[in-house]
């Protein structure tokens, strides 16, 4: 994303324009010379390249839009790493603090000592003694963008980099399809954002994302988390949102509106992304249910063209178990899934539900469905080991709970 | 009844009236998850509010009581023992101000020991997460954990950075029953107070030298860690407790073509700053500079001057002989040399054949050039900003500034580097300035403090 200093925008009032990139010939031309100098630069040490885009840059009338767009593709390149100059450093160092102890008259006097004791010129030593430093690093691969799609990429960034002054995102999500609206729901579970959801006119949904704390402090605590999940937003088909930002160097809140229009990348990567937490629970799972292993959970296709979309999935050498996980504003979609397994239609999978449902005056009565019992468990953040063992004991067995 | 729970470094309240009764002003009404949710930081202030007037279940802790014994237990300096005794009186929670080198991880030791609770120490940077973690096992003779820097492992005591304090805080901050802030003046800044607010230790202890900020956020530290119960200023321990010490300000004439090119530069910039009606002391001045510059060739040209004229007063030619000069003048005495750009660090490094520590340097080598640093065997470090603050260097007895920022803290930290007291050391800080440059003003600005001689409003 992009950083502070290299984001355009404009406050009027109360709204918040960021300036997005046209695809005129002017910057497509700008974002087409940076493409073709990194390009051409494979191969070459990053400090020189970076030198010699300045050029580029500073010829080019829009300073701030050419650091933009290479800002974005730089961190989108690979870079190898420099050669290690640890072993000649340390040899030098050593060299030179030996004749430390009697200090020449001069610097210069010192580094040619000191290159003499190593048999090299003291430019030369001078050159080595630090060339793996990052501006040394050696560039090795560049995205395969064109220019428009370096365009659309500088804007996602941009889009980004004020989304970390956000509080609050509220989004109309067109995509009638269950399953990028799950997807999406799970990504900002994923991410410890909050959502208020309700259902919009034609399948599709109202979200209000913010962090839990939000309620809490106007802050923007969760501008980073809300940042990172507008690539899985850009993900949907059909979309709108409406932020609540307040952008550097302002005093007050702003309004942002963005959508589906804006042609801003997806990135399915950010979508299904799982937390270090998360994937360290998956992790100590075979420890915690001797004999069974966790799997990819493959998604479930039923008749009629619905899917159902798993969270987890164990095998224990006869066959996956899927589990999915009902959080507090999935009510419409367990009353669904409940159906669904009281018809049959989804023998092996095991249901787990969040303990804030059980709070929700409209899930009450729900939550005394027997199938809960039979076929799931209660969890609070994340499942507990004993009652997934237990579920997947029931669920192997065909018993129900004492 | 009355149940709280500990949630993505919130406390959910279940079972208050809907206007939140006797934790109105603690609490909101949070309609997404039907339930009233306050901030983890006010779980101290909830128990006390309902104890002894309410029933309530306590589901949200999940810190725990622990034996921690001191290894080899040693007195403690008086003004140690009075600071341990004002925090306690202080509900254990607040802020002990001791000047670098005074021992103020031997105190938030001690508060270790009284509070007998899990415990979680959070610092700036990796550097003095590791110092934290192998003093802390030194002392207590048993293994502290780490979260951060590639580890993840949680024990009695952990250490982590503030970074990773922030992304650990959410999943993990109702495991502590006092966190410890080592260089608290952090704390304020941005999302780095997330890591006092999501976190629902009752006992909080901040350590800093220096707790005033440039932008006057230090008050928050009230409200994140407690009130200041101590301070004792550097110039109390002096000689005693700290190493004496002498300041000098050594001023460094360019040489004549550095000099003109300086001044040349400087008036380039100067004049396209006046024509373009850009005020660099203004808000927002660097960044109306930048996009002035962006606008217009001259102003292209004017960037490129500014950059000349400070690099030349950073690093010109006769400061870094009067560099050279002065390690061989303290030859075989263990020097640090600061700047204010790695660029300046990499440069003596080059020339002169030095060690330089930068935030480039990988874990493995900086932990071989503070060791070799600290065995005598390279007895000059160099290095920009990544040795400010806290790293323990106690041998350090002659400190070089061949550039810095204006800041009073920087300088401070700096001077702290070289003042752990030893037998007989008179410690010695240069500070090196271009004469006739915008330097001297800079350096005025960094010396406004009691270490120096110059009393102001921040030592009160």
């Amino acid at each position: 994303m992009l950083t502070r200093n290299l984001l355009r925008f404009a406050v009027r009032g109360d709204r918040l324009d960021p300036r997005w990139l046209k695809p005129t010939s002017a910057v497509l031309g700008l974002a087409g010379e940076i493409l073709d100098h990194w390009r051409s630069g494979i191969g070459r040490m990053r400090g020189e390249l970076d030198e010699t885009e300045s050029a580029i840059l500073h010829g080019s009338r829009q300073l701030l839009v050419g650091r933009g767009l290479s800002k974005v593709l730089t961190d989108a390149c690979d870079f190898g790493d420099p050669a290690s100059a640890e072993m000649l450093r340390s040899r030098a160092l050593r060299a030179s603090f030996a004749a430390l102890a009697a200090p020449l008259v001069s610097a210069e006097a010192h580094r040619t000592a000191v290159a003499a004791v190593l048999g090299v010129e003291p430019a030369a030593l001078a050159d080595a003694m630090y060339a793996d430093l990052p501006d040394r690093a050696v560039l090795a691969q560049v995205p395969g963008w064109d220019a428009g799609q370096l365009i659309a990429r500088c804007n996602l960034a941009l889009a980004q980099g004020l989304l970390l002054g956000a509080r609050e995102v509220r989004v109309h999500l067109r995509d009638r399809e269950r399953g990028i609206q799950r997807r999406l729901l799970r990504a900002l579970a994923r991410r410890r954002l909050v959502a208020e959801v309700a259902s919009a006119d034609g399948g599709g949904l109202y979200l209000t994302v913010s962090g839990p704390a939000a309620v809490l402090d106007q802050r923007s605590a969760y501008g980073m988390q809300l940042a990172l999940w507008l690539p899985a937003l850009a993900c949907a088909r059909s979309w709108s949102a409406t932020a609540a930002v307040i952008p550097p160097r302002a005093q007050h809140e702003t309004t942002m509106e963005l959508d589906a229009a804006l042609g801003l990348p997806g990135d399915l990567a950010l979508l299904d992304w799982v937390p270090t937490e998360l994937r360290q629970w998956l992790e100590q799972l075979p420890a915690k249910l001797p004999g069974w292993l966790p799997v990819e959970a493959e998604p479930i296709l039923l008749t009629g063209g619905a899917v159902v979309l798993p969270d987890l999935a164990m095998d224990d050498g006869q066959g996956a178990v899927a589990i999915e996980l009902f959080h507090r504003w999935h009510l419409a979609q367990l009353h669904v899934r409940l159906q669904q397994m009281r018809d049959g239609l989804l023998p092996g999978l095991i249901i787990g539900v969040d303990r804030g449902l059980q709070r929700l005056a409209e899930a009450r009565p729900l939550m005394d469905d027997p199938l809960i019992g039979e076929r799931g468990f209660l969890f609070s953040d994340l499942p507990s080991p004993r009652a997934l063992a237990e579920a997947l004991k029931r669920a192997r067995s065909g018993t129900t709970p004492a | 009844m009355i149940s709280l729970r500990f949630q993505d470094g919130t406390l959910l309240l279940d079972g208050l009236p809907e206007d939140g009764g006797l934790l109105s002003d603690l609490c909101v009404w949070d309609g997404r998850v039907k339930l009233h949710r306050a901030v983890a930081m006010h779980y101290a202030a909830i128990l006390r509010r309902l104890h002894g007037k309410h029933e309530y279940r306590d589901e949200a802790r999940a810190y725990l009581e622990v034996d921690l014994i001191e290894r080899e237990p040693r007195p403690m300096r008086h003004y140690q023992r009075v600071a341990l005794e004002a925090w306690e009186s202080s509900q254990r929670r607040g802020v002990v101000v001791l000047p670098t080198g005074a021992g103020k991880s031997y105190v938030a030791l001690r508060a270790m020991l009284a509070c007998r609770r899990t415990a979680l120490v959070l610092a700036p940077t990796i550097d003095l997460v590791v110092q934290w973690a192998v003093d802390l096992e030194a002392r207590l003779g048993r293994p502290v954990g780490q979260y951060g820097g590639g580890e993840k492992r949680f024990e009695d005591v952990t250490v982590a950075t503030y970074d990773s304090g922030i992304l650990l805080m959410p999943w993990h901050g109702n495991r502590f029953g006092l966190i410890i802030f080592d260089e608290c003046h952090h704390l304020p800044s941005g999302v780095t107070s997330q890591s006092a607010t999501m976190c629902l230790a009752p006992y909080r202890l901040g350590l800093t030298a220096t707790p005033e900020r440039n932008d006057g956020q230090e008050s928050r530290l009230d409200e994140l860690v407690g009130p200041i119960v101590h301070r004792t200023r550097i110039d109390e321990l002096e000689g005693n407790f700290l190493a004496s010490y002498q300041a000098e300000v050594v001023e460094v004439a360019m040489d004549a073509d550095e000099a003109a090119s300086y001044a040349l530069h400087r008036t380039q910039y100067l004049t396209f700053l006046r024509s373009s009606g850009v005020q660099l002391s203004g808000p927002d001045g660097w960044q109306n500079f930048l996009a002035a510059a962006g606008r217009d060739p001259r102003g292209r040209a004017a960037l490129r001057a500014w950059r000349e004229q400070k690099r030349l007063a950073r690093a010109s030619r006769a400061k870094l002989r009067a560099v050279w000069e002065l390690l061989r003048e303290h030859a075989g005495e263990r020097s640090l040399i600061f700047t204010d750009d790695n660029d300046t660090a990499y440069e003596i490094g080059r020339q002169m054949v030095l060690p330089v520590l930068t935030h480039h340097t990988k874990p493995a080598e900086r932990r071989a050039m503070l060791n070799a640093f600290r065995g005598g065997s390279w007895p000059v470090l160099v290095t920009s900003k990544v040795l400010n603050e806290g790293v323990d260097v106690p041998e350090a007895s002659v400190g070089i500034i061949v550039s810095g920022s204006g800041s009073v803290r920087e300088h401070v930290q700096r001077l702290g580097r070289i003042l752990r007291p030893q037998e007989g050391k008179v410690a010695i800080l240069y500070e090196l300035v271009s004469a006739g440059t915008a330097e001297g003003y800079t350096s005025e600005r960094r010396r406004s403090h009691a270490a120096f001689g110059e009393l102001d409003w921040r030592d009160g």
